[in-house]
């Protein structure tokens, strides 16, 4: 019994070397440049429209760039990195920023109406859209010397929004989940959120005084000089669409659209989020579904395959363009507000004092020059305690100290009551 | 020395004097009704005359070699010279020449040598030259060196004189004598004992010792046998064998001259008599020409090489096969040309002759069929022998890597194959995402595949049909086996319900696997971004596990009809996460009658049921914690009817109704503050009939055809989706003979589909939808064309087979891109129906028999699709033909075994494919919503996999092959995966931190040690 026990460990101990293997996997597709458009935006009546047009690149731009090169400086001086952006023979291959340049967008109806874009911005090229006729499809034309080609969208009608019947939030766990109630509907709808973000967020220390490097002095700050506070303004990063397939074809209940964890910087102060509610078409819908796909995982064991995206943009000649161009018709917007005391968040960043005799007898201009900032003098030892920026400047969070007019009338939304099935 | 020898002698004579004693005692009973048996054989011949009919028997035997029901038997436990002084045969150890009769018919010319210490006759086959031990109780007598030996029951008698008055029986037995030592070695010895009778007409029976007895025992003859020996110098006191055969001899012809009584059975009655007397104990038909087939004759078989023929039947008249015991049997019998009844007084039944060896003799190309026999030896995944896995090494056979729970047929999709096991459709035939099939191997008789042209009693599908025959268990004994590996469990039993009547096999399997899962390579997804917080996505915290359940109960109700019921249940589970699980069930249950009307008509009506449903339960948010659930009911009845029309033909048909009812989709809110709304797709029936005829026509005995009609009519019923359709069906089968080795066959098939499993992912997954069509969503179509040349050795040994085919499918549905298939109760609008076709060339040789046996097959096919799009659809591939997921223009497949002695053997498989098709990504952009770099994919299935490879290595162990054993067992040990390579499954990618990165993910990307102990009763 003990020797077939031994031999059963064995084999077990065999048989756990043999795991499945996940491995990193580097095809020949991977140096390829297939240069292919890349729209965004969406047209939406009485607004000014912005579409951004980039290029594709390599799916791995490090070894496109190492083996265009055989492994070594290329020797060409077109070829250089600047900025994070790499560029070969002179041509951005980094995908954020890898913008089309000169092209010309027109927003366009099949009833005649025209409008055509400025490009603001490399790669951003502004239209003025007036009012939508419900009636009448519109399209967008993109014009590029760079492909010597013209690209269309699929012609499609406005699409209206049903109403927001409300936005709230719930907690859950660590998470502050934000969801959306539509009114009542009555048959399938497909829809999209933009949602901005405000927060309001306090550094961790609030300073006293102040370098002055003109007059190499320390002196007092005033509390309304103070930048100790400040807000965070963030568009959203994430596709958000939704269906009410799951709901009888009615009205999309407490929708969970994304969470924020409660011990957050969001929550520290007071946090404020504005939801734009949109229709969008079903073949948008998929499209946007299968972009966030893209960001995960396909072809997995129980995942979707992959394949082309089903943009609706294509040149006369075939040529395929990746984008979805949909058009708005009424949208509707909701707003939350949650502070520190509703979610019970107890963020805390510690503030770094750092005693002038650990900084090794420098002057104050050379401490300054150094990086580092004052937080109080103290004028019973007459000494100087410093710290780092981030610690005082609530720009150092990307923060504006501007308050945005708004911030103060702010009504809080309460938490969504608990409701058993 | 002297000594030692005399003490050795008069040791030996006191034992054999009281083994002689004993002996004598218990075999007085006995003798009895011996002597009774031996009257009713007591010949006018000595041997069989020999018919034409016999005659045709022993060419046709010569023909079958070793598939001749004869050869099948346990193999003969090594007798080793070395170790025994005397031996345990009749007179030599040699090999001998002579007949026997078994199951009525004489077999000539066989290699036998009767061991009398094991009471068995063995016999040599032709082929393996193994020493085989028939079914004693099919022998009625055999014949060797002159004498026929008759079967008593428990041992055989040696008729050293028959006469019609008086014979002489001698009465043998052999038993272990005292061991000698001779120095430190000890031999050991065998006892003869002879015990001589003669057997009078008038049925009495006197023990006799030398001619002295036979005198005295009959004084009326006592002056003239006295004269005649001492004419013939022959001894009347010596106990000599010579001296009583003659004395006997010379009695008989007294007797008759003097017109004593003689014995008045004729030969022909004398050994049906025998026959009767012997296996009426044992089987329940009383006529031979309704008999069924021997049950359990594939558990007596220990031979791990090849099957061999159930047993051996003759057709009266002609040439063509039938379908006696339709079920089972698919063969044409080699070597049977023109044959005529063997007996006067009865015809013979009309069954088929069973055999590995069925290309050459088949009509249809195409077909595989196999026993589980043949499984035992292939080393497969966790130990356990897999009828999916078997069939998967068939050429024209592919599937998409290890974890896939489906097969693709000749580049058809999953769900165009039609899985019926004793009749009933499994729709999802796998356990463990594919690891295991759904089928145990303990219930299955055998397994056909229908690759090409299938007999037009089968539809539905469109690319092939496997059928999964169920085992009928002894009627007679209980038998059992259990089978313990790291992975599964199972067991079975076999009850005889009714002895000689009714039986019931029941089995069950089950599985603790969860600890592999835990093996495996946790992901940590975190996403991104602050207070941004993701579930895991990865299967370190899973767990799996499955169990079923099979029974199946065979009866027969009189002469002539038989019950047949059978019940299958499965469960699965799995969960990669706590918050995500699936479950899913197989629930099925048949009864079928077939009845046996007249001698050329026969008929089956089977009526059953198939449930298939699944579960996925999500937990990721309170608020929308949910579980989505699947329903497949479908509710069958066939009628068919099989009728012999003259020598030519072979008429089939059948009609046949399938309902099919399925609830594809209800979401229903789990948990207190789910806000999910509870919803369910609407119903979506149907009703699938079909009404088929078919004649299997042997124009001449080289050419024969098999023509069928099929006509389909299904009624898509959903509700404001009503739509009929009616298609037919043509099928047709041609096989040339161009010698008794070697054949040519085409075929052309049309099929239709009106199921459809609607999937996006790489694997047959439990949460597929299927769909029934309906007026958006047309039948699939599709037709066959095929040939072959097939080849076999004179001595069948090694079979070759060339198969080429071109298929053509229409309105196959492959899925949209960015689709949402679950809980869309417009999912018409989400599939694309596509064009397809597929062509290959199918090479196969095998080795049947031998020390050294397997096969190797390769395949050349490629599969395409095409999808054009039009103003609802987008073109796929800008409606170019693409690869199919399932597309391997490559494959080559080795399965060998080599047995280094009766008990120990080695087997290998080797799996050689082209890497499939997949989708990668070609680029990335920059998505604006996202804030983050995306995947650019290429077109559908533009770029291909690394190529598979793999080889397993078993090593089987038999530890005991004494025949008096109660049980037996063995075990298997080996590696699956034996070179570690890691095949890619799949290639994905993952975004998602500013880059994306393209993994290969290979299920088992080490060598998998496994080890299976397996006990039979």
């Amino acid at each position: 019994m003990k020797r077939i026990t031994s031999y059963v460990m064995i084999l077990v101990s065999l048989m756990a070397l043999s795991t499945s293997c996940i491995e990193e996997y580097h095809g020949e597709w991977e140096i390829k440049n297939e240069h292919i458009l890349i729209v965004s935006g969406s047209i939406e009546g009485n607004k000014e429209c912005m579409f951004i047009l980039r290029n594709s690149s390599p799916i791995d731009i490090p070894k496109y760039y190492y083996d265009k090169w055989g492994g070594k400086d290329s020797g060409n001086d077109d070829d250089y990195s600047v900025g994070g952006n790499i560029y070969l023979d002179g041509e951005i291959v980094s995908p954020e920023n890898n913008y089309l340049m000169g092209a010309e967008v027109i927003v366009a109806s099949e009833g005649g109406e025209e409008y055509e874009s400025v490009e603001v911005m490399p790669g951003h090229y502004s239209v003025k859209v007036g009012e939508l006729n419900p009636d009448d499809k519109y399209f967008i034309r993109v014009l590029s010397t760079e492909y010597e080609e013209e690209y269309t969208s699929t012609p499609m009608k406005p699409i209206d929004s049903p109403q927001i019947k409300n936005a709230g939030w719930k907690r859950e766990g660590e998470n502050v989940q934000f969801n959306i109630t539509t009114e009542d509907l009555d048959e399938v709808t497909y829809l999209t959120w933009d949602y901005y973000e405000v927060w309001e967020m306090r550094t961790p220390l609030t300073a006293f005084s102040e370098y002055d490097p003109v007059s190499d002095a320390i002196v007092p700050v005033s509390s309304n000089d103070t930048r100790s506070q400040g807000w965070i303004h963030v568009r959203q990063h994430q596709r958000l669409v939704g269906d009410n397939k799951n709901y009888g074809y009615h009205a999309l209940e407490k929708y969970p659209l994304y969470k924020r964890t409660i011990n957050g910087q969001q929550f520290q102060v007071k946090y404020y989020t504005k939801i734009k509610q949109s229709g969008i078409s079903k073949e948008e819908y998929e499209y946007n579904n299968l972009i966030v796909q893209f960001n995960t995982e396909m072809g997995g064991l129980f995942t979707p395959m992959p394949s082309e995206l089903p943009s609706n943009i294509r040149s006369r000649s075939g040529k395929r363009a990746v984008g979805y161009v949909g058009v708005r018709g009424k949208t509707y917007e909701a707003e939350v507000c949650v502070n520190r005391m509703q979610t019970g968040c107890n963020y805390y960043e510690k503030g770094i004092q750092i005693d002038p005799e650990a900084l090794g007898g420098m002057t104050n201009k050379e401490i300054y020059d150094r990086g580092y900032r004052v937080y109080y003098y103290d004028s019973f030892t007459k000494k100087t305690v410093w710290t780092y920026p981030y610690c005082i400047d609530a720009t150092y969070w990307g923060a504006t100290l501007e308050k945005p007019v708004f911030w103060d009338d702010l009504e809080l939304t309460p938490e969504d009551e608990i409701e058993e099935q | 020395m002297t000594i030692f020898v005399l003490r050795y002698i008069h040791v030996t004579r006191l034992y054999v004097t009281n083994t002689i004693h004993i002996i004598h005692t218990n075999l007085q009973n006995m003798v009895k009704k011996v002597l009774f048996l031996l009257l009713m054989l007591c010949p006018l011949d000595a041997m069989a005359q020999e018919t034409s009919a016999e005659k045709m028997l022993s060419d046709y035997v010569k023909a079958a070699g070793d598939y001749s029901a004869l050869y099948q038997g346990h193999i003969e436990p090594m007798f080793s010279h070395a170790s025994w002084v005397t031996h345990p045969y009749w007179d030599d150890p040699e090999i001998h020449n002579g007949d026997i009769c078994y199951e009525g018919r004489l077999y000539k010319n066989v290699r036998l040598r009767y061991n009398l210490l094991e009471n068995y006759l063995f016999v040599i086959s032709q082929s393996s030259q193994l020493s085989i031990a028939p079914d004693a109780k099919k022998i009625s007598y055999f014949t060797m060196d002159g004498k026929r030996f008759v079967n008593t029951g428990k041992k055989y008698v040696c008729i050293e004189q028959e006469g019609e008055c008086v014979s002489l029986v001698l009465d043998r037995s052999k038993v272990h004598g005292a061991d000698l030592i001779v120095g430190r070695e000890i031999f050991r010895t065998m006892q003869t004992n002879d015990i001589y009778y003669i057997v009078y007409a008038d049925g009495r029976v006197e023990e006799v010792k030398d001619a002295k007895s036979v005198i005295n025992g009959n004084p009326q003859y006592k002056k003239e046998l006295r004269k005649k020996m001492r004419e013939q110098g022959l001894s009347i006191r010596r106990k000599d064998r010579n001296s009583l055969r003659q004395c006997v001899y010379f009695l008989n012809d007294l007797m008759v001259q003097n017109g004593e009584k003689r014995t008045e059975t004729s030969l022909s009655d004398k050994i049906l008599a025998s026959v009767k007397e012997q296996t009426a104990k044992e089987q329940a038909t009383k006529e031979i020409q309704k008999r069924e087939m021997p049950e359990n004759v594939y558990e007596d078989v220990d031979m791990s090489s090849a099957t061999v023929l159930a047993y051996d039947t003759y057709v009266p008249g002609q040439t063509a096969k039938y379908d006696y015991i339709e079920e089972f049997y698919a063969s044409e019998e080699p070597g049977i040309d023109d044959m005529e009844p063997i007996r006067e007084t009865h015809t013979l039944s009309e069954v088929e002759i069973v055999g590995f060896l069925q290309k050459v003799n088949t009509i249809q190309a195409g077909l595989e069929s196999f026993r589980p026999q043949m499984m035992k030896n292939i080393p497969l995944a966790m130990g356990e022998a897999d009828v999916m896995k078997v069939t998967m090494m068939m050429p024209g056979v592919t599937s998409t890597g290890e974890a896939s729970s489906g097969i693709n047929v000749r580049g058809g999709a999953t769900d165009q194959n039609q899985m019926l096991y004793n009749g009933n459709t499994i729709f999802y035939p796998m356990h463990m995402f594919g690891l295991f099939s759904a089928f145990n191997t303990d219930m299955i008789a055998e397994t056909e595949l229908y690759k090409g042209s299938m007999p037009s009693q089968y539809g539905g599908r469109l690319s092939s049909v496997m059928n999964i025959k169920g085992r009928v268990a002894d009627k007679n004994q209980w038998h059992g086996s259990v089978s313990v590996g790291l992975l599964t469990a199972k067991a079975a039993l076999e009850v005889p319900i009714v002895k000689g009547k009714s039986s019931m096999m029941i089995s069950g399997r089950t599985t603790y696997s969860d600890w592999m899962l835990n093996l495996l390579k946790d992901d940590d997804n975190k996403g991104f971004g602050t207070g941004i917080s993701e579930p895991k996505d990865g299967y370190n915290d899973g767990s799996a596990g499955f169990w079923d359940l099979g029974a199946f109960i065979s009866s027969k109700v009189g002469d002539k009809n038989t019950l047949n019921v059978s019940g299958y249940v499965s469960s699965d589970r799995f969960s990669f996460n706590g918050q995500d699980s699936y479950a899913y069930r197989n629930i099925n249950g048949s009864a079928e009658v077939k009845t046996y009307l007249k001698e050329n008509l026969s008929t089956s009506i089977i009526a059953g049921y198939d449930h298939f449903d699944y579960l996925n339960e999500e937990n990721s948010s309170v608020y929308s914690s949910a579980k989505l659930t699947f329903d497949l009911d479908q509710y069958f009845l066939k009628g068919n009817m099989t009728y012999q029309l003259g020598d030519q033909h072979t008429l089939k048909a059948g009609i046949q109704s399938l309902v099919y009812n399925i609830m594809p989709g209800k979401y229903t809110p789990t948990g207190k503050y789910s806000k999910v709304t509870a919803s369910q797709l609407d119903d979506d029936k149907g009703v699938e009939s079909a009404v088929y005829a078919e004649d299997v026509w042997a124009i001449i005995p080289e050419l024969k055809v098999n023509g069928g009609v099929r006509l389909n009519l299904f009624n898509g019923l959903r509700e404001g989706k009503e739509e009929t359709y009616i298609n037919p069906d043509v099928r047709l089968s041609v096989s040339y003979t161009l010698d008794e080795n070697s054949s040519v066959k085409a075929g052309f098939s049309t099929n239709h589909q009106y199921i459809h499993k609607v999937s996006n992912t790489v694997i047959m997954s439990p949460t597929d939808t299927w769909i029934l069509s309906n007026d958006k969503i047309k039948p699939q179509g599709g037709y066959q064309v095929s040939g072959g040349y097939y080849k076999q050795t004179a001595d069948k040994t090694y079979e070759l087979s060339a198969e080429v085919y071109y298929k053509g499918m229409k309105n196959y549905l492959t899925y949209r891109s960015g689709s949402k298939l679950i809980m869309n109760n417009e999912i018409e609008e989400d599939v694309a129906p596509a064009k397809g076709r597929a062509y290959g060339i199918e090479l196969q040789l095998k080795k049947l028999y031998g020390d050294f046996n397997g096969w190797v097959s390769y395949t050349f096919s490629r599969t395409q699709l095409q999808q054009k799009g039009d103003k609802n659809v987008y073109a796929i591939n800008n409606g170019e033909w693409f690869p199919a997921e399932y597309d391997t223009p490559h494959t080559l497949k080795v399965a060998a075994n080599y047995k280094f002695t009766h008990r120990y053997s080695v087997s290998v498989n080797a799996d050689y494919s082209t890497g499939r098709p997949f989708t990668a990504p070609i680029g990335t952009f920059y998505d604006e919503a996202q804030g983050m770099v995306v995947a650019l994919y290429s077109d559908r299935n533009n770029y291909r996999m690394p190529d598979y490879f793999r080889v397993d290595l078993s090593f089987n162990v038999e530890p005991s092959h004494k025949l008096t054993r109660r049980t037996r067992s063995w075990f298997s040990l080996g590696v699956y995966n034996l070179l570690g390579r890691k095949n890619a499954y799949s290639i994905y990618s993952k975004g998602g931190s500013g880059h994306i990165d393209t993994y290969k993910l290979a299920i088992f990307g080490a060598p998998i040690p496994f080890i299976s102990y397996n006990i039979k009763f």
